[in-house]
């Protein structure tokens, strides 16, 4: 019995023990939204602020493990940049800290990173400004810049394959969207044009009243603004960017109006918000080939009937009511022709293409596949706080067009695309490459480099507690990243930065385009449908 | 080094007129337990799960009341990952499989033919390999995706190796001259993080694990 209870007590004397040779971690903060206490820091000083920044990459961004492959050792990057931003604290420092010096830090920081979508804000807190940083802006610019700036610059325009007699094509102009939004902006800026002579006139002569000299000084102003938009609309200027302006002018010059006893009235905005489709086109080539161009992947809200907004007389309830006309005119038209076997093929045109909601995936290619849905490749989220915590792969499932529709799975399909088709318009180029029916064909150049998958609501952050955090313009430090990280083809790669290379490579021939609006990649693009190859 | 190597080695010289070697091999059930800090992630809960232990052996005993054991083990060390709240969808194992040879001091008492006995002594093991399984709400497509698929190890963060500290507590009986059988509960518990220490936040996380194995042992 004594060598019994020797023995337990033994037992629990190395129990007990060796109980403490596991040495516990750190305790971490949430970044995800706008919590104080994680911020907080940030706000006090410059290495505090990148520790935050350091610490919630670490945490949140998805692509870790890519980044190690490429080269990127993030704990390096702590070791050599902390002391960096500590002397920037140095309150001995002669100087203050100028966003020159601080972007010059955070650039060499960030830019090594390669996600598509990674977009940083970091305040300086001596200058008030914030500073904006995007890796893969950079990145493209680095290596693709001249193709990049053209294509920025300059949209296709279909105009010289448009033979009025026998094409078809239907843009967002023939649809008069803008008219009533161009109307009202031409009728107010002429308004503010008439009463600004008699204004000026019952101000004091000028010289003789300081007041008077700063109040003629911005109806100057306002006199050329109002010019602008006359002559903007008169040279048929973007209409989204122009209710932009227009509406900012109504905030800006809202005192001087009333003084002039103008009621000026800004437009309904919805329209120039960054995230509406800024244009959509639809055409039939010869052949019976239906061509569809969209800026955006924002047609879902225009084509759910469930959603359309409630007051059909609004400049809104046109401009959805235009975007259903076109995109129910490729669809339609597709699926007659098609019932008749007369489809000669499908082109989408994705070229400068910024991507958008995935679930517009079945408004697009998946207008084309069977319903129920297809998985185009798989995805990941990450699962934990550290920075290789990656959950399971799974099936990135993409809707497809819910309703009866034809399948158009032996005719060509050609997606076009270049270095400014991103995000969603990249995930489309390689669904395009893998249709089930084989039938489709990505022509163009390489993509951006931007595939995954984010949420930008940050009240969403706990879905998988990473992707972005902090809060645009509020915090000291705001990331916007992916959560969902979309990995392609059998060995599961991640395409970020490089993104996805077409099957058949075709630059634009820029002297063509600019000489007479010849555009060689829908050339291309019409005759693989013709010719098969 | 070499005068414990001598010592041990005549000790058991010395121990010879009464010693005996045994062989054999044991199996049985297990439970882990995955010690990890999850931080602000609220709804992220990692729960113990059962598993499987096999294990071939050799004793060999000096005294009657103690014994040095050896064995070759495979052992699950599996666990649970869910969610709740609104993500209460989300869940799936981690089937863990390891390889470990614990080396224990087993102690006796009782009677020759229905004896107690208390191993003490640690283990060393390797992760073999690691299989995920369950479902996962995919909210992107609102619904449930069925996830069964081998763990990638990553070489920076998933630490292989293992080691600790192995116990037991069972019971045996001698069938027969050279036949005896046992049950033993068995408790691994680990020193090393399945995690390497790969970035400037220290993370540690632990598996402890418990199981109930039954076994034959030859008596030659």
């Amino acid at each position: 019995m004594k060598r019994i209870k020797i023995y337990v007590a033994l037992a629990a004397i190395c129990v007990v023990s060796l109980a403490g040779c596991r040495p516990e971690g750190e305790n971490i903060l949430s970044y995800g939204y706008n919590d104080a206490q994680a911020f907080a820091p940030a706000g006090e000083s410059y290495a505090a602020q990148f520790e935050v920044l350091w610490t919630a990459m670490n945490c949140n961004y998805g692509i870790w493990d890519y980044e190690e492959e490429l080269g990127v050792d993030w704990d390096q990057v702590h070791k050599e940049y902390l002391p960096k931003f500590k002397a920037l604290d140095d309150t001995t420092r002669q100087t203050r800290v100028d966003d020159k010096e601080l972007d010059s830090l955070y650039s060499e920081v960030l830019n090594r990173l390669h996600d598509g979508h990674l977009y940083v804000q970091i305040k300086n807190m001596q200058t008030g400004k914030n500073l904006s940083y995007s890796p893969s802006t950079v990145r493209n610019l680095r290596e693709r810049g001249e193709e990049l700036r053209w294509n920025r610059n300059n949209s296709t325009d279909l105009h010289y394959y448009i033979n009025a007699g026998e094409w078809r094509m239907l843009d967002f102009d023939e649809t008069n969207i803008s008219m009533p939004s161009r109307e009202h902006i031409f009728r107010m800026s002429k308004l503010v044009l008439s009463k600004i002579p008699a204004f000026i006139a019952t101000l004091p002569a000028q010289g003789t009243s300081a007041a008077a000299d700063s109040l003629r000084t911005v109806i100057e102003s306002m006199q050329e603004n109002a010019n602008n938009f006359i002559d903007r609309i008169n040279n048929g200027s973007d209409v989204p960017t122009l209710i932009t302006d227009y509406n900012f002018f109504c905030e800006v010059y809202r005192i001087p109006c009333k003084m002039m006893d103008i009621n000026i009235q800004p437009v309904d905005n919805q329209m120039a918000n960054r995230n509406e489709l800024r244009s959509i086109c639809y055409a039939l080539f010869p052949g019976n080939i239906a061509y569809l161009r969209f800026s955006s992947f924002a047609l879902g809200k225009h084509l759910d009937t469930t959603v359309l907004q409630e007051d059909s007389s609004s400049v809104y309830a046109s401009y959805q009511w235009a975007i259903n006309r076109i995109w129910h005119h490729w669809f339609d038209t597709i699926q007659v022709l098609s019932k008749n076997n007369e489809l000669g093929g499908v082109i989408i045109d994705l070229r400068n293409n910024g991507g958008g909601n995935a679930s517009d995936y079945q408004y697009v290619l998946g207008a084309l596949l069977p319903s129920g849905g297809f998985i185009s490749h798989t995805m990941r989220t990450k699962n934990g706080m550290g920075r290789l915590d990656y959950g399971p792969n799974m099936p990135f499932r993409f809707p497809t067009y819910p309703a009866e529709h034809a399948v158009i799975d032996k005719q060509p399909v050609v997606v076009l695309a270049n270095v400014n088709s991103v995000s969603m318009a990249e995930i489309t180029s390689w669904g395009a490459k893998n249709m089930p029916g084989k039938n489709g064909k990505l022509i163009g150049t390489r993509t951006w480099g931007g595939l995954s998958c984010l949420i930008d609501d940050p009240t969403y952050y706990s879905l998988d507690y990473s992707g972005c955090f902090g809060v645009e313009n509020v915090t000291p430090v705001y990331v916007y990243c992916p959560r969902n990280i979309s990995l392609y083809g059998e060995e599961n790669k991640i395409l970020e930065s490089v993104g996805i290379t077409p099957d058949i490579e075709v630059t634009l021939d820029t002297a063509k385009y600019l000489l007479n609006g010849q555009d060689t990649q829908l050339e291309r693009a019409l005759e693989y449908i013709k010719t098969g190859n | 080094m070499k005068k414990i190597v001598l010592t041990i080695f005549l000790a058991v010289m010395a121990c010879g007129a009464q010693a005996q070697w045994s062989m054999g091999a044991s199996a049985g059930g297990d439970y882990n337990w995955y010690s990890i800090n999850t931080q602000y992630q609220n709804d992220y809960h990692y729960e113990g799960a059962w598993g499987w232990s096999a294990a071939i052996f050799t004793q060999y005993q000096f005294k009657p009341w103690v014994a040095l054991r050896a064995e070759v083990e495979g052992a699950s060390k599996n666990y649970r990952f869910a969610r709740s709240g609104m993500y209460k969808g989300t869940h799936y194992n981690y089937y863990n499989t390891y390889v470990q040879l614990p080396v224990m001091a087993k102690f006796m008492f009782g009677s020759e033919k229905v004896h107690g006995f208390v191993n003490v002594g640690v283990y060393a093991g390797y992760w073999a390999s690691s299989q995920m399984k369950g479902q996962i709400w995919n909210y992107l497509a609102d619904n449930i995706e069925k996830v069964d698929q081998a763990y990638e190890f990553n070489k920076s963060k998933d630490q292989r190796a293992d080691f600790g500290l192995a116990g037991g507590l069972g019971l045996e009986w001698k069938l027969a001259e050279h036949w005896a059988m046992h049950v033993e509960a068995r408790c691994y518990y680990s020193f090393i993080s399945t995690v390497k220490q790969y970035m400037d936040i220290k993370d540690y996380r632990y598996n402890t694990t418990i199981g109930l194995q039954a076994g034959f042992s030859y008596i030659f």
